[in-house]
């Protein structure tokens, strides 16, 4: 056995050399460039603006860091009952001190996109889309809002890309009918007195 | 170092040390052949082959003993018709009738059951599998009908094989309860390098570039190194053309469900003593359908080709082997998740909403999400007996693996930019000596170096799911054999090595340059014992490893096929594995029994470990799972039999039950094959001597039972009722032309003739869809030689 390990080794010599040479002439490794994530939405703003007039509502949700690593932050108003709002929604990417606005690419491709408010109980505030894509459909980032009686709940706001925006009756309510995938999917807490 | 220069010159070399003696008419020709056990496959020396004339004289024309290697050579003979015998102490002498118009190979196998001849060309040194271990194949006739499908597809009509799949384009072999990185896949000899971090990345290999495709049922890693927890896919093309003339093989393949067209073609001949084939397959393939609906995106374009030349002498050979596999596939519509509000309308809706630009309709077109996938593969290969010794292989082999993940996105510049783009660099060398071999104590010996690169290409704005690497790896292993007519003892050692250097950009994107190192010592020992004259029994006890995958460490973020959060480990060790296989195989006139009993212990298991509570981020909450270790059990049975009846009817039972668990948290673990049963009625004309059968029908009734051992705490949903599936084939094989050197081989097929609607449990599209429906299948093959 010893001399067969010998005689094997030293067949192997030649054997190494050329597998040294061969693998030793992969090329230098550059480091990693961090990739741009530029379709990363990570901060969504809803703010709400009486039509009569008077301070707006901002309700916000921030995720700098993306999944996982630190919590969102996440910041709410009150709203007044049986008021009616102006509602308008901004998607965006912050990183740092600089703030990518994502809204306009949503509203362009907007026949592809639509938000969906909603709110638990229903009557504590109702939204009613007032822009429309290229099909003359709803998108949702302007809507007229109007709160209800007094009372707290919650208030989910989603976008959905790629759904079936010709889907009979879609509204708030029965969106995951009409398929598509989630975007965006954040939920407030919301009080009405 | 140009290698392109030194292979050829390697092959001159070659060509011009050796004399070959080109075929005369008259009595100038040759026949050739080899000698293997039936059972263990290993060659045969000392066989006397005898060549007697057609008319039965009492003396043998010529007489000869097979070498080392189980070869024979005979020479200068007149054509005619002859009778051949081969016999050796305790198996039953062999006959075979042959006419000789030309140099002919043969190929024998001796055995202890009934005679079976074969005649093929003559088989180039085959990897060698331990005898202790069960193994199956599929080779000849019975393959070239089950191709047309994935290699999971094909592997999966071996006992014991199940399948993962992800949608009806994507499938990994299951072996024994394991399956991906714990399965290792030799591509002709190599271990397939390719990007294994997703159980939605199938092998990126052609099935209609083998001749034949093993199942080794055991842990294997002395012999082929980490990565064989639960077996090995063995894929061998078939052997290079060792005498003068032209063969050729074409397959096609036309399918109903999705309009699938498969065309495939081979040419192999030999040119001044240089054996080479050619191969190339194209398959095209659109939306299948279940019995209610289409599943949209489900079509699939493939284009792979593979060339291949060599001499094989007595004493020495070379090879060079190039191979493409290059797909393009969709992924099912609906199975494309945002967050779990996405999947709790999947999982309520009885049948797919698909997305507003996808159709419930038939089409070849593919759209987002979409994946295209390149494999090439360079083997160089050479031996050389060394005197006294053995004979001492040298192999070296480049592989590149390019894969690129298109998913939906917003805009058309995003949506043409893969989100994913991962290039995978690899080569191996192998040196191994097969010391001792016409001896009772034959042993190999031999070391394995990987050096592999991992680069993900710059520009996708997608975090990468898997930073880039670089790693080098070596092995060294010694088997001994003791090898008797009736039994082989086999142990054997390995010591494995590997060093990762990793560069990653971590959630704040700073660099982070870890760097790992793994160390394994492997052994094996087992049997291999035959009793009376038609059993055989096995037993091996073998332990094996497998470092942590670089998706197993790194992983962050989302998971879009099961909307799940996924997190990575830096701090996993490797597995250590344990396992022991026992199989039993009966072979008569009238049953073919095999049983295979296996038990096994991972330390260390690698899996998704589901966390408490949900995870909050801008899409919503989503469920978490973190890589995490436990220790694991595996163990189960599978087996098969078989009886003839008369009138050429047989009826065929195959069958198998895993059980595994998590140990340390005392829970089942997902991903298991749930029980499963095959039976089959079949019926064939009586085949002459060593032919495949004229014509054969069979009725095949598959019935899986529901998994019941499953945590709903680790699943997405309980996992769907048992099912009974049916399938229906029937075809048959002419014999064409002069000395019918042609045969021509017709087969139709129905898959699920009841068009039933089902869903499988181990298909990671259940949540969403039913299985295929019907599919009739129509398949032509052709052969010269």
């Amino acid at each position: 056995m010893f001399n067969t390990m010998r005689i094997f080794f030293k067949f192997m010599q030649p054997a190494a050399l050329v597998a040294l040479t061969v693998l030793a002439t992969g090329c230098n490794r550059d480091d990693p460039e961090p990739e741009n994530e530029a379709e990363e939405i990570n901060t969504l703003v809803l703010t709400l603006t009486p039509t009569a007039g008077g301070a707006p509502a901002v309700f916000s949700f921030a995720d700098l860091d993306g999944p996982g690593g630190a919590a969102p932050v996440i910041s709410v108003a009150g709203l007044r009952a049986n008021t009616s709002y102006n509602a308008a929604v901004t998607v965006a990417k912050r990183e740092g001190a600089t703030t990518e606005d994502k809204t306009a690419e949503v509203r362009e491709e907007g026949h592809e996109h639509q938000f969906f408010y909603l709110a638990n109980p229903a009557a504590l505030v109702q939204f009613t889309s007032t822009d429309t894509d290229r099909d003359n459909r709803p998108i949702g980032i302007t809507s007229r809002a109007q709160t209800g009686a007094a009372g707290t709940g919650t208030l989910q706001v989603v976008l959905r890309h790629n759904l079936n925006k010709a889907f009979a009756g879609l509204n708030n309510a029965n969106y995951p009918q009409a398929g598509g995938e989630t975007d965006i999917e954040v939920t407030f807490n919301v009080t009405v007195q | 170092l140009n290698k392109t220069t030194l292979l050829l010159g390697l092959l001159g070399w070659l060509a011009t040390t050796e004399a070959w003696a080109q075929p005369k008419p008259s009595c100038q020709l040759g026949l050739r052949g080899c000698v293997h056990a039936s059972h263990t496959h290993q060659a045969l020396a000392g066989t006397v082959v005898s060549l007697w004339a057609a008319d039965g004289a009492a003396r043998p024309l010529l007489q000869t003993v097979t070498d080392s290697l189980g070869d024979f050579t005979l020479a200068r003979l007149c054509p005619g018709p002859y009778r051949l015998s081969a016999q050796l102490l305790g198996y039953q002498p062999q006959w075979v009738s042959l006419t000789l118009d030309t140099t002919l190979a043969v190929n024998l196998h001796l055995s202890e059951k009934s005679i079976e001849l074969q005649v093929v060309t003559v088989s180039a040194a085959r990897p060698v599998t331990s005898a202790a271990q069960p193994q199956v194949s599929l080779a000849g006739a019975e393959l070239v009908r089950r191709q047309g499908g994935t290699l999971g597809q094909v592997l999966q009509h071996l006992t014991g094989v199940s399948l993962l799949q992800t949608g009806p384009t994507i499938a990994k072999p299951i072996i024994h309860g394991l399956y991906a990185n714990r399965v290792l896949v030799l591509n002709n000899g190599i271990r397939q390098e390719g990007q294994q971090w997703g159980n939605e990345h199938a092998p990126e290999i052609d099935p209609l570039l083998a001749g034949r495709l093993t199942v080794v049922k055991g842990a294997a890693t002395v012999r082929y190194g980490p990565d064989a927890l639960g077996g090995v896919v063995l894929v061998e093309p078939p052997p290079l053309r060792q005498l003068p003339g032209l063969g050729g093989q074409l397959h096609l393949t036309g399918a109903s469900n999705g309009r699938q067209g498969t065309a495939s073609g081979s040419l192999n001949g030999h040119w001044r003593g240089l054996g080479w084939r050619l191969q190339a397959t194209g398959k095209q393939g659109g939306n299948v359908r279940t019995p209610h609906y289409h599943l949209a995106n489900t079509g699939v374009q493939e284009f792979n080709f593979s060339g291949a030349a060599g001499y094989q002498g007595r004493r020495r050979g070379a090879e060079v082997f190039f191979s493409r596999f290059h797909t393009q596939l969709g992924i099912l519509a609906n199975a494309h998740l945002g967050n779990l509000t996405d999947l709790r309308a999947a999982l309520a809706s009885p049948v797919p909403v698909y997305p507003g630009r996808f159709a419930n309709e038939f089409t070849y077109e593919l759209q987002n999400p979409q994946q295209r996938v390149s494999h090439n593969l360079l083997k160089i290969k050479a031996n050389q007996e060394l005197n006294k010794l053995g004979m001492l292989y040298l192999q070296y082999a480049w592989q590149n693996n390019h894969r690129q993940e298109f998913d939906v996105r917003r805009g058309q510049e995003l949506t043409n930019r893969p989100s994913l783009d991962l290039r995978l660099n690899t080569q191996t060398l192998d040196v191994w000596l097969e010391a001792n071999r016409s001896t009772r104590w034959p042993s190999t010996v031999g070391i394995s170096a990987l050096f592999q690169d991992n680069h993900n290409r710059p520009g996708t704005g997608v975090r990468p799911l898997v930073p880039d690497y670089r790693a080098a790896a070596g092995g060294v292993f010694w088997v001994q054999r003791y090898v008797r007519e009736r039994s082989e003892l086999e142990a054997g050692l390995r010591y494995d090595y590997r060093y990762q250097s990793v560069w990653r950009l971590d959630q704040a994107n700073q660099l982070r340059r870890p760097h790992y190192q793994f160390h394994n010592v492997s052994a094996t020992v087992g049997g291999y014992w035959a009793w009376g004259q038609h059993t055989a029994v096995r037993s091996q006890l073998s332990s094996a490893w497998r470092p942590p995958t670089p998706n197993e460490l790194f992983s962050q973020g989302l998971h879009h096929g099961s909307a799940a959060l996924e997190f990575g480990n830096p701090t996993l060790r490797s597995e250590q594995a344990l396992k022991w296989t026992n199989s039993l195989e009966i072979n008569t006139k009238k049953w073919e029994i095999e049983l295979t009993a296996y038990y096994q212990h991972i330390s260390h298991y690698i899996f998704l470990n589901p966390r408490d509570s949900l995870l909050l981020t801008i899409r919503g909450a989503f469920p978490t799972y973190d890589y995490q270790q436990t220790d694991a059990r595996f163990a189960g049975i599978d087996g098969r039999a078989k009886v003839q009846l008369p009138g050429g009817l047989s009826l065929q039972t195959k069958g198998s039950l895993v059980w595994a668990r998590d140990l340390r948290a005392g829970a089942f673990l997902p991903w298991i094959p749930p029980g499963r049963v095959e039976n089959a009625l079949a019926w064939q004309t009586s085949p002459a001597q060593g032919d495949p059968p004229k014509w054969f029908a069979s009725l095949v009734a598959v019935t899986v039972a529901r998994q019941y051992r499953w945590e709903a705490d680790r699943d997405f949903a309980p996992p769907p009722g048992g099912y009974t599936v049916f399938h229906l084939e029937a075809g048959g094989r002419w014999p064409l032309g002069k000395a019918q050197r042609q045969t021509l081989a017709v087969q139709l097929e129905v898959r699920n003739l009841g068009n039933l609607a089902y869903r499988d449990y181990l298909n990671r599209f259940r949540f969403f869809a039913d299985e295929m429906g019907r599919n009739f299948r129509l398949s032509l093959h052709y052969e010269f030689d």
